[in-house]
């Protein structure tokens, strides 16, 4: 059906855009996406180093795991990490503007008058 | 989760139109054909390799259970972390040394993401059609067909989606045995979890996430223009060739009226996966899929063009009307760097002896002093055989003339893979100390096997002489 020469879609309208993701959807993909695969690499190198059985039952609550369990909680537990830090990261950076602002330190009330990210000169949606 | 759902009353952002869904035009073509052969031979290699089996194990298993990794008869420790540190260096260095020559070649033929994606769109294909077929299915109202097509495609992909978490798992996890596990619902609480989850990640990165990955989500995206120059190969719009672009009448002179080669058809828009107009240029969205370039060469092939309206070519190439330049300082540093890397790699894996040998030296006391005369240090050394057969060992010391080593156990013959704690203990007469703490060297070697040696120093201490 490809051929143009048999297909006959030629003229026909086009309307296959994707729309553009949102500000707030871009910013928690990449906060969940990088901090995945940071996570997974450092998962491999952590336990290249270390092995979970070594851990288990030498931590404070005494805990005995099994390997598998000590891999999966050690990638979450890294993966909670990254995730934090990729959060803080976009947060700080996206609400930049929004502490300029404050009124403590321009002794005007812009504040309220901004709405969350509005003030982002990288916002797309109206 | 539907991504590409646009919040009601909103305008359309920048010269985007928003639209509901994607429903991108097939195409056919040499790329479309070479990408097809790369999708059937990568997916092929991740399907096929767990099932097949290397001197009586698993060809490629990374044991994470037991913490060995085997590819294809040698047997990695976590040890051997340095060769997969290299590996990792090496694959990135590649990747930066295919951009710089040829772009997104990586995203347009071997991403993950765009093998599975298409593999996940043929299967959509398979269901429900061609792309204008898709749509019309969307908007027409609930109906048997529409069921059973939905519903087939939903079977296909999450089907496809549970075995490609398995086949994932396999790789971890003996995959026979696993499989054996499944049969009988017998599977681990973690691996069906790992399952699941790879199944899941599989189905919303290819079924419904696709190129908005690569367009919002991806690092090497981003960070590609760093590795291009204006003589990197990109998928290029001859402008000069194309422009004043305008419909025209078949047989017409176009030339001749003062028109470009372009008929402004907007194919190459409708088949663009990321829905953008590569006759803007080069644009960060651009996954190299070559789609663009398959369809203009058909437009051109009706119209009696030449070819490559739309080809791969490099900014200096296409400006200067000069051939590709692939010898550059950039490519040739990276190129050469590949080389010595690699060549590192394949000597040291080459040299490597499968065997490890580590001295600990007893924490408890310094040295003992004993009835005879004799100073007595005790050690535990550790031997660890890591080759696919087992050995035999000769242990030795190497140290000062009087020293002598002492084994209580006999016979050290280890197994595959067998790690062994072995209490020693040096004895030398007190009159030949010349120092208060002697460097000394054991020494393991396997009997029959030349060559196959591993040593570990440690320090001999004792009182300080003349006292
Ligand atoms: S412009 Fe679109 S169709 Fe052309 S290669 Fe890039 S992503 Fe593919
Ligand atoms: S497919 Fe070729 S001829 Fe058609 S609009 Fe695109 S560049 Fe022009």
């Amino acid at each position: 059906m490809t051929d143009p020469r048999k297909s006959g879609h030629i003229d026909e309208p086009e309307g296959t855009r994707p729309p553009v993701w949102r500000r707030s959807k871009r910013d928690l993909a990449n906060v969940v996406w990088i901090s995945f695969l940071t996570a997974s690499v450092a998962t491999m190198v952590f336990f290249a180093m270390v092995d979970p059985e070594v851990l288990s039952g030498h931590n404070t609550l005494g805990w005995h795991i099994s390997r598998q369990t000590g891999y999966a909680f050690g990638f979450f537990g890294l993966w909670l990490l990254t995730g934090i830090t990729s959060f803080l990261s976009v947060y700080l950076v996206r609400t930049e503007r929004r502490a300029r602002d404050f009124p403590a330190v321009h002794g005007q009330a812009s504040a309220h008058a901004a709405p969350d990210d509005s003030a982002d000169p990288d916002r797309r949606d109206p | 989760m539907n991504p590409t759902a646009t919040p009601a009353g909103q305008p359309p952002e920048s010269f985007y139109v928003a639209h509901q869904k994607i429903y991108a035009r097939e195409v056919q073509g040499r790329f479309a054909r070479l990408r097809n052969l790369a999708v059937v031979a990568l997916l092929g290699i991740y399907y096929v390799l767990p099932w097949i089996n290397w001197g009586g194990r698993q060809a490629v298993l990374f044991d994470l259970p037991e913490r060995k990794f085997y590819v294809f008869g040698i047997t990695f420790w976590p040890q051997d972390f340095f060769y997969m540190a290299w590996l990792l260096i090496i694959a990135a260095l590649s990747l930066f040394f295919v951009t710089a020559i040829a772009g997104r070649l990586w995203c347009g033929y071997a991403c993950p993401q765009t093998v599975w994606t298409e593999a996940f769109m043929w299967m959509e294909r398979l269901t429900e059609g061609t792309h204008s077929r898709r749509r019309k299915l969307d908007q027409a109202p609930w109906s048997t067909e529409k069921l059973l097509r939905k519903g087939a495609k939903q079977f296909l992909w999450v089907g496809f989606a549970l075995w490609t978490g398995i086949t994932f798992v396999g790789f971890f996890s003996p995959a026979r045995e696993l499989f054996g596990r499944i049969a009988t619902f017998s599977l681990g609480p973690w691996e069906t979890f790992w399952c699941l989850f790879y199944g899941f990640a599989t189905y919303g990165n290819a079924g419904f996430l696709r190129e908005q990955v690569c367009k919002y989500m991806c690092p090497y995206a981003r960070f590609q223009s760093a590795m291009f120059d204006k003589d990197t190969l990109v998928i290029s719009y001859d402008a000069g060739r194309g422009e004043p672009r305008g419909g025209r009448k078949r047989k017409m002179d176009h030339r001749a009226a003062g028109m470009g080669d372009c008929i402004d058809c907007n194919m190459c828009v409708q088949v663009c996966p990321t829905g953008i107009d590569i006759r803007q240029g080069l644009q960060i969205e651009c996954i190299a899929c070559a789609a663009c370039i398959d369809i203009c060469d058909s437009v051109m092939d009706r119209m009696s063009y030449d070819r490559g309206l739309i080809r791969y070519t490099s900014d200096h190439a296409m400006r200067e009307k000069r051939p590709l330049k692939m010898l550059r300082t950039r490519t040739i540093i990276y190129g050469a760097l590949l080389l010595v890397l690699l060549a590192g790699f394949a000597f040291s894996i080459g040299v490597r002896t499968p065997l490890r040998l580590d001295a600990i030296r007893d924490r408890n006391t310094l040295y003992r002093e004993l009835a005879g005369g004799d100073i007595e240090n005790a050690f535990s050394l550790k031997l660890l055989n890591l080759d696919t057969r087992s050995h035999t060992y000769v242990l030795q010391l190497d140290a000062p003339e009087g020293m002598r080593l002492e084994i209580d156990s006999s016979g050290l013959t280890l197994e595959s893979g067998e790690v062994r704690r072995i209490p020693v203990r040096v004895l030398t007469p007190r009159d030949a100390l010349s120092a208060a703490g002697i460097d000394i060297t054991f020494t393991v070697r396997a009997e029959g096997s030349p060559g196959m040696e591993a040593s570990a120093e440690s320090r001999f201490l004792g009182p300080p002489p003349g006292r």
